[in-house]
């Protein structure tokens, strides 16, 4: 080691310039493939994919056939159980079905019932009843509704979640946005 | 020169050493974030070592040629 240490020192002495201009050289190297890194914010990367748990947990998700989702809450502060909202909800849903990522028809909302606001309320009280239901696609109060949208893989959950706040029929009212 | 970076230099190797030794069991945790951390101050230290025995004898010898050829031309 000591020696070692000798010929590092010995080399740093002896060409200093060769040195000086490398060690710039790797810097620079470095610095650019810093641009390369990503952010991986994904708490199951913590596992390596290899790992038993991750093998078992995506195992039992193919066999239930259970994907991961996003949900997407509509506020009102009047009630949602109007017309307008259920309608544009409706067509909202349509939309949101179409996007490359998520799941073709497996949006679960109160919406997706198709519903006309005389039968919403009837409905609303069914789902209320229902315990798989209740508080879950339609606030208690009636001024939330939410919608969950399953998507095909986790890793396009950013791309699939930008795709629905850029859709136009949510930059309009009545809904309001909220990030 | 060389011999001036000789018990310093030991100090240095050593501790850079020690501490690169001492973050290498994390690189058998199963969380990945501990093992990319265990590498990677691992490999911290073994730059830092390079650096501080290639890099600093490097530069002194590079302002200290500057040094002498300013007093030879005054």
């Amino acid at each position: 080691m000591q020696t070692a240490q000798r010929t590092i020192v010995d080399f740093g002495l002896n060409k200093p310039k060769t040195v000086v201009i490398g060690a710039l050289v790797i810097t620079m190297i470095l610095t650019a493939l810093i641009m390369t890194a990503k952010i991986d914010t994904d708490p199951e990367n913590m596992l390596p994919s290899d790992d038993p748990v991750r093998v078992l947990n995506h195992s039992i998700r193919e066999d239930f056939g259970t994907s991961d989702i996003i949900a997407l809450g509509i506020i009102n502060e009047s009630g949602v159980l109007t017309e307008d909202i259920l309608g544009k909800t409706e067509a909202l849903v349509e939309e949101i079905n179409n996007i490359d990522g998520v799941v073709p028809g497996g949006v679960i909302s109160f919406a997706a019932a198709s519903v006309s606001s005389q039968d919403a309320d009837a409905v609303a009280e069914a789902v209320a009843n229902n315990p798989l239901l209740a508080g879950k696609v339609i606030s208690p109060d009636g001024k939330g509704l939410a919608l969950y949208i399953p998507i095909e893989s986790k890793s396009e959950a950013n791309g699939v979640s930008s795709d629905i706040k850029d859709l136009e029929s949510l930059q309009r009212s009545p809904y309001k946005r909220r990030q | 020169m060389a011999q001036m970076f000789e018990e310093p230099g030991r100090a240095i190797t050593r501790n850079a050493l020690i501490i690169a030794l001492g973050f290498l069991p994390m690189m058998f945790a199963s969380l990945l974030p501990y093992v990319i951390v265990a590498a990677l101050m691992s490999s911290i230290m073994v730059l830092s070592w390079l650096v501080s025995l290639l890099l600093i004898p490097a530069l002194i010898a590079l302002f200290n040629r500057e040094h002498r050829k300013e007093e030879v031309t005054a």
